[in-house]
């Protein structure tokens, strides 16, 4: 697996999250992925190590459900099921929008490079692919798009923006 | 005529190139071809029967001359001489070749145009009342807010990836010429006397297999607030529309299995969540859209010209393509000229190439540069001078565009079917032709008065067939072409479903079927009275009596 | 269009990636835009057979939307497609006789 961040454009310094299943035993060391169950069940002991723990959701979780960890995990990642399936992007949104959540999120699992830039603007900060190619693909796309209408996460200006010599009223406050 | 600065000419280029990319990967096998299909879609560009087919977004209905000389240059250089205009606005070309398919997004890039959102599960090109700007009795220009969403709905970074297609329509005049209510999200401008200008939204409505006149979710949303709403909108969508079955993914299920209450319920908290934070930078924006949307310098004319009256007088065929295809402007002197694409038996919709530029020449010289397409599958010239008419109409009439038959029973819509599309089950358009025939040969299209006869190849209803007065749905009976007949729908602001009348009917009977019913129209209607409002009065069972027997 | 299941008598079909142009299986593997150069299946495992065919050329990225389509022998012994809608591919609209492969024909009577 590859990773990428996809504002920097490199993954070097990205960590590797180990994807746990709900039975698995946790590592001795190393970072690790569970899923909400896990996390909501063993949070004691999970919580009690000192290896980073990130929260493994699909698109269709609920951000208000994942609330009370947001400051307790490492990370967030979310499954992409099947690359057509877009409510991963509603997600990131609403937990950088709506829960204010400011850390890592990585988006796994039925990724192309299409994608790259609207996850990007809907507030993804990584990606974990399946080859160094489809990296590639990633990087390229993400230097193709300059602009953008939508006032989307990212501080990015807008076109509207640039447009109107103005900054937008959630950045300026 | 909005013109694109240097920001919406970035984006559309960045597309091109991003899909000359996208190519690349599918050619070298990095794209799956179920991968590769939902990106071309996103561009426009669909896999028909013989070949691709790419749409080409108008958005809101509205082109130039020289937007229209360049289609005309497309049709002859990558396509086969012709275009085919659709039920949204957008033009279709069926033959051109993937391998010049970025060269053609450049042509278009180069007259502000582009294919981008014409397809795919995403927020598709704004449709519009094509009267917009010259319609007598509109509150406003409908354009500026179509445009406004156009930029924000583009390559927008959530809503890329819905469930499904998500259609958007805007309609500013108490006529519904937009057909609001069957689509995802109609807005029907309206005032308030407190809050001002702002928009009542109709929400779920659709046609396909399952059609539904949409219910109206919220009854004010101020212009101000209207992205606002959009996204609260789209983003519960997104979120529980179902993606189990591609026919129970659009909206409207969601909004009928939800119940109406329940998802408005959703969208106004989000709505709430949302306002706070709102940005006020949209409200610039549309300042600065409507400042290019201003009306054409009209000159200052008298309503009648003494010319006009006097060819009116000694030109009946003249005469009759004004009464039938010329309605009122709101500036006096001029008028609304219907330029129909429904020649008797000809292919609803399609236009040669010759046909655009003869279209564009009008525009430019006697129509202030603007023409619109319909929902109907014809176009428009929207302003032209009273004393222009008579020879706008005599260089139509040369070039095969005067038929006199707007709203008429030949002016019929009618989808791909068969002969081009991958989804049908049989012909429309051999129907249409063959109908279109009948009338004109009865020469009775007068005594008719206003009928919409629309026709789709299968139940996607791409043909509208749904708010047809007189609706035709093709079917495939174990290979054979069947046709199942609906009455009493309407897409208007009074709008309705047809009612299926009972077993369908062959290629041939299915014509007679149609003139069956008229008939037993003309036989039964009071003074005055349309097709639709004798169906209404009546219900079907006359009419199934005519069709079935008694028996 | 409801995917046929593999049997006799029948054609496989497809359209090329790079020209949309709708093409026919022949017996060596290669794609012809005549159906009467077109393989007919023999039976269903020769239907298979063809079918993987089509489907190494589409993993090749040569062509798109492989399908099988019935078919039968015409007078002068050669593959015809016998459903509407292959017919209408074998052919073009039906409302333009002077587009698509039937375009050449007619212009030869
Ligand atoms: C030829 C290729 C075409 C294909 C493959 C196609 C496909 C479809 C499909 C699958 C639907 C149903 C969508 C749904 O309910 O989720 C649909 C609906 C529709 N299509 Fe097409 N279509 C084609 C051409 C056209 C044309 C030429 C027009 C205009 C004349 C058109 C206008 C529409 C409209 C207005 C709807 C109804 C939207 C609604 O359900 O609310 N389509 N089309
Ligand atoms: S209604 Fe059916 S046949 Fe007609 S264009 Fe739509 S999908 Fe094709």
């Amino acid at each position: 697996m590859e990773r990428l961040d996809l504002r920097k454009l490199t993954g070097a310094h990205l960590k590797p999250y180990r994807q746990m299943d709900d039975d698995a035993p946790m590592p001795e060391e190393g970072a690790v992925l569970v899923s909400l169950e896990r996390l909501t069940a063993e949070s004691e002991t999970l919580l009690a190590h000192n290896y980073p723990v990130g929260l493994l959701v699909p698109g269709q979780a609920k951000a208000a459900d994942l609330a009370p960890w947001l400051d307790k995990v490492a990370l967030i990642a979310i499954r992409f099921e099947k690359f057509s399936d877009g409510r991963g992007f509603s997600l990131a949104h609403r937990l950088r929008d709506e829960q204010g959540f400011g850390g890592e999120i990585r988006a796994t699992g039925h990724l192309i490079a299409d994608h790259a830039e609207f996850l990007l603007r809907s507030g993804v900060t990584s990606v974990e692919l399946s080859d160094p190619l489809a990296v590639d693909h990633f990087i390229k796309r993400l230097k193709l798009y300059s602009l953008w209408y939508q006032d989307t996460l990212d501080a990015r200006p807008t076109i509207l923006e640039l447009r109107h010599g103005r900054t937008r009223k959630r950045l300026a406050s | 005529m909005y013109r694109y600065d240097d920001y919406d000419q970035t984006i559309v280029r960045q597309r091109i190139n991003d899909f000359r990319d996208a190519v690349e990967r599918r050619l070298s096998g990095h794209l799956s071809e179920e991968e590769f299909k939902l990106i071309r879609q996103m561009n426009g560009v669909y896999l028909q029967l013989h070949a691709y087919m790419l749409r080409v977004a108008v958005p809101y209905g509205s082109l130039d001359s020289r937007q229209m000389h360049k289609l005309a240059h497309i049709a002859r250089t990558y396509d086969k001489g012709y275009g085919h205009f659709t039920t949204r606005q957008n033009i279709q070309y069926n033959w051109p070749a993937l391998r010049d398919m970025p060269d053609i997004l450049e042509e278009l890039a180069a007259v502000d145009m582009h294919a981008i959102q014409t397809s795919g599960n995403l927020i598709r090109n704004v449709t519009a009342d094509p009267y917009a700007g010259a319609a007598a009795e509109e509150l406003a220009d409908p354009r500026p807010y179509a445009e406004l969403i156009r930029q924000w709905s583009t390559l927008h970074p959530e809503f890329s990836f819905l469930p499904r297609k998500f259609k958007i329509a805007v309609n500013a005049s108490a006529t519904d010429r937009a057909a609001v209510k069957f689509h995802d999200i109609g807005l029907q401008l309206k005032n308030d006397p407190q809050q001002g200008r702002g928009f009542s939204v109709v929400v779920g409505g659709g046609m396909g297999r399952t059609p539904f006149v949409g219910p109206i979710l919220r009854d004010f949303v101020p212009e101000a607030q209207i992205l606002t709403y959009l996204e609260a909108v789209l983003r519960s969508y997104n979120e529980l529309g179902r993606r189990d079955n591609a026919f129970k993914a659009r909206i409207k299920i969601l909004v009928h299995e939800l119940g109406k209450e329940a998802f408005s319920e959703m969208v106004e908290q989000e709505f709430a969540r949302l306002l706070p934070t709102a940005d006020d930078l949209p409200t610039v924006e549309l300042a600065r859209i409507r400042s290019q949307f201003i009306t054409p310098t009209f000159d200052q004319l008298p309503d009648q010209d003494a010319d006009y009256e006097q060819a009116l007088k000694t030109d009946d065929a003249f005469a009759h393509w004004v009464a039938v295809n010329v309605v009122p402007h709101k500036q006096p002197g001029y008028a609304i000229a219907n330029i129909s694409l429904k020649p008797y038996g000809g292919i609803p919709g399609d236009i040669s190439a010759d046909q655009m530029d003869l279209v564009a020449d009008l525009a430019q010289t006697v129509g202030h540069d603007e023409i619109r397409a319909t929902h109907a599958q014809n176009l428009v010239l929207p302003h032209v001078r009273k004393r222009d008419l008579y020879t706008v109409w005599q260089a139509l009439d040369k070039a095969g565009l005067a038929t006199a038959n707007l709203d008429r029973a030949s002016d019929i819509i009618a989808c791909p079917g068969l002969d081009y599309c991958v989804l049908a089950n049989a012909r429309s358009i051999p129907i249409a032709q063959e109908i279109s025939k009948r009338f004109a040969a009865k020469g009775r299209e007068d005594l008719i008065g206003e009928l919409k006869i629309k026709i789709s190849g299968c139940i996607n209803a791409c043909g509208h067939h749904h708010a047809g007065h007189i609706g035709i749905l093709g079917v495939d009976r174990k290979g054979e072409e069947m046709y199942q007949l609906t009455l009493g729908g309407s897409g208007a602001e009074d709008a309705s479903i047809g009612q299926i009348t009972g077993r369908g009917f062959d290629e041939a009977g299915i014509v007679d079927a149609v003139d069956t019913v008229v008939d037993t129209y003309l036989g039964q209607r009071k003074t005055d009275e349309t097709f639709l409002e004798t169906y209404r009065r009546l219900g079907p069972a006359p009419f199934k009596e005519a069709l079935y027997g008694t028996a | 269009m409801a995917d046929l299941k593999p049997a006799a008598s029948q054609l496989i079909s497809a359209n090329a990636l790079w020209t949309g142009q709708a093409v026919f299986l022949t017996r060596d593997g290669t794609w012809s835009t005549d159906p009467a150069q077109a393989a007919l299946s023999t039976s269903a495992e020769d239907s298979l057979h063809l079918l993987e065919m089509a489907k190494a050329s589409n993993a090749r990225a040569e062509v798109e939307l492989v399908h099988l389509a019935a078919a039968t022998l015409r007078e002068d012994g050669r593959p015809w497609p016998t459903r509407n809608r292959e017919y209408i591919r074998a052919l073009g609209p039906t409302v333009r006789r002077d587009l698509g492969y039937q375009a050449a024909t007619a212009r030869a009577d």
